[in-house]
């Protein structure tokens, strides 16, 4: 891996990953750190807490890295779909379930590697789409959506938390996920390719 | 479109966002193996979904964290291969299972991940038994937690140490420790307010640099739990070194 990690594509990283060099996982740090760690301090609202949390999805990464399928989805959101797991496992006070982290059939792939300028001003575009999106959903469902994902609320937790009917929760969480899909598709930051 | 199917579809976008109950997660689960159109519709939400991780304001880890990351993972890729069960010393830790209510559950609990940590090559060769003075069976049920916090090497090392305070009895739970050198073994002790390190336990990681230790020992009167590296098999009478894994005991 060496000094050309920063200019390794995510496949090329999981390679070096999956033969266990060290520079490979110092080099996904550098260039998921920072997503991981904001994700999990979100979720965590402690940054003692996130950092635990992190250095666990990292090792988790480590220890599967050659069961890595660029095919379901980038090492980026395998990454922090984990570390959200596993910050919400820590929330809840639930011990690790076995999870289908790998299923990932949509993403949005990152751009640009290492730490280049160009990575970091994608990703503040990026973060900007999220956020528009999020605030063209109606209140109630993004309140939802914000209390299943960052929350790891059930659906039946959000509805005595919300007071209102089960079949409401979901039908509002439904409604929002197909609006975020269709407003990230319609501004070209997903990848449905 | 049977009446299962539109109440299964109906739970498929909070299986999609994780927040299924358990039980609705796994019928969802199996339904998606079988029907299209609702793989489908978990497609399309998921794609909502995918871009959710990007919406928190950036923070800068702390340095530190980078190192504890790359500590812990070469101290997992250059542990020994695993040993067989032959070659471990175990003896069966002094865990008083004699009382019931919840301390009977812990204790039992602390046995079983003791025991389990047997079978899969886990154990700790006492070295120290406690002295007298046993537990108060009248004393308040008290159980604590202890983090350890590693430097150098052991900056990657994650650790926790449960403490039964009826039972006298510590859990000390270990993960991400990198291979001691050729020859040493960890070497787990007790630090007293007042006096010398007393030494409780030698130890070597598994293979994936996890490892459970069982103290039987009340830490009444203990300022600190430290983890040295010290001469195989048998430890040191005394640390030869400063701990690099520490927690300090309040």
């Amino acid at each position: 891996v060496g000094d050309t990690a920063e200019e390794l594509s995510d496949p090329e990283l999981a390679a070096g990953l999956a033969a266990g060099q060290v520079d490979a996982i110092r080099a996904l740090h550098q260039r998921y750190g920072t997503l991981a760690y904001s994700l999990a301090v979100r979720i965590l609202g402690d940054p003692g807490r996130a950092e635990d949390v992190v250095q666990d999805a990292f090792m988790r990464i480590w220890t599967y890295a050659s069961s890595f399928d660029p095919d379901r989805g980038s090492l980026r959101s395998w990454l922090l779909t984990t570390t959200r797991n596993r910050a919400i496992d820590y929330l809840r006070g639930r011990p690790g379930r076995e999870r289908h982290e790998l299923e990932l059939s949509a993403d949005i792939p990152a751009k640009g590697t290492g730490s280049d300028p160009w990575r970091d001003v994608s990703e503040a575009l990026e973060r900007q789409a999220v956020r528009q999106a999020l605030g063209s959903l109606p209140p109630d469902q993004r309140q939802v959506v914000e209390l299943a994902y960052f929350g790891g609320y059930t659906q039946t937790e959000i509805a005595e938390i919300v007071h209102v009917p089960l079949g409401t929760v979901k039908g509002r969480t439904r409604l929002a996920l197909e609006k975020l899909s269709s407003y990230l598709q319609g501004r070209g930051l997903i990848d449905v390719s | 479109m049977s009446a299962e199917h539109e109440d299964l579809e109906n739970s498929v976008a909070a299986y999609v966002v994780g927040s299924a109950d358990p039980e609705e997660e796994d019928r969802v689960r199996v339904h998606l193996e079988a029907c299209s159109s609702c793989r489908e519709l978990a497609a399309r939400l998921g794609l909502g979904i995918s871009a959710l991780p990007l919406e928190p304001e950036p923070i800068t880890p702390p340095g530190r964290l980078e190192e504890r990351i790359v500590a812990a993972a070469r101290g997992t890729r250059s542990a020994p291969p695993q040993r067989t069960r032959r070659q471990l010393v175990f003896r069966p830790p002094k865990v008083r299972v004699r009382f019931g209510g919840w301390r009977a559950g812990l204790a039992a609990a602390a046995v079983l991940v003791f025991a389990v940590g047997a079978a899969t090559g886990v154990g700790i060769d006492h070295r120290w038994s406690p002295g007298g003075g046993g537990g108060s069976q009248t004393s308040a049920p008290d159980v604590k937690r202890y983090q350890l916090a590693g430097t150098g090497p052991m900056s990657g090392v994650r650790g926790s140490a449960l403490y039964l305070k009826r039972d006298r009895v510590t859990l000390v739970d270990l993960k991400y420790l990198p291979k001691p050198g050729e020859n040493r073994v960890y070497q787990l002790w007790l630090v007293p307010s007042g006096g010398k390190p007393l030494p409780a336990g030698v130890f070597t990681p598994e293979s994936d640099g996890s490892k459970v230790v069982l103290v039987d020992h009340s830490l009444d009167g203990i300022k600190a739990l430290a983890v040295t590296e010290e001469p195989a098999p048998y430890g040191s009478d005394a640390p030869s070194q400063t701990p690099q894994l520490a927690a300090r005991i309040t």
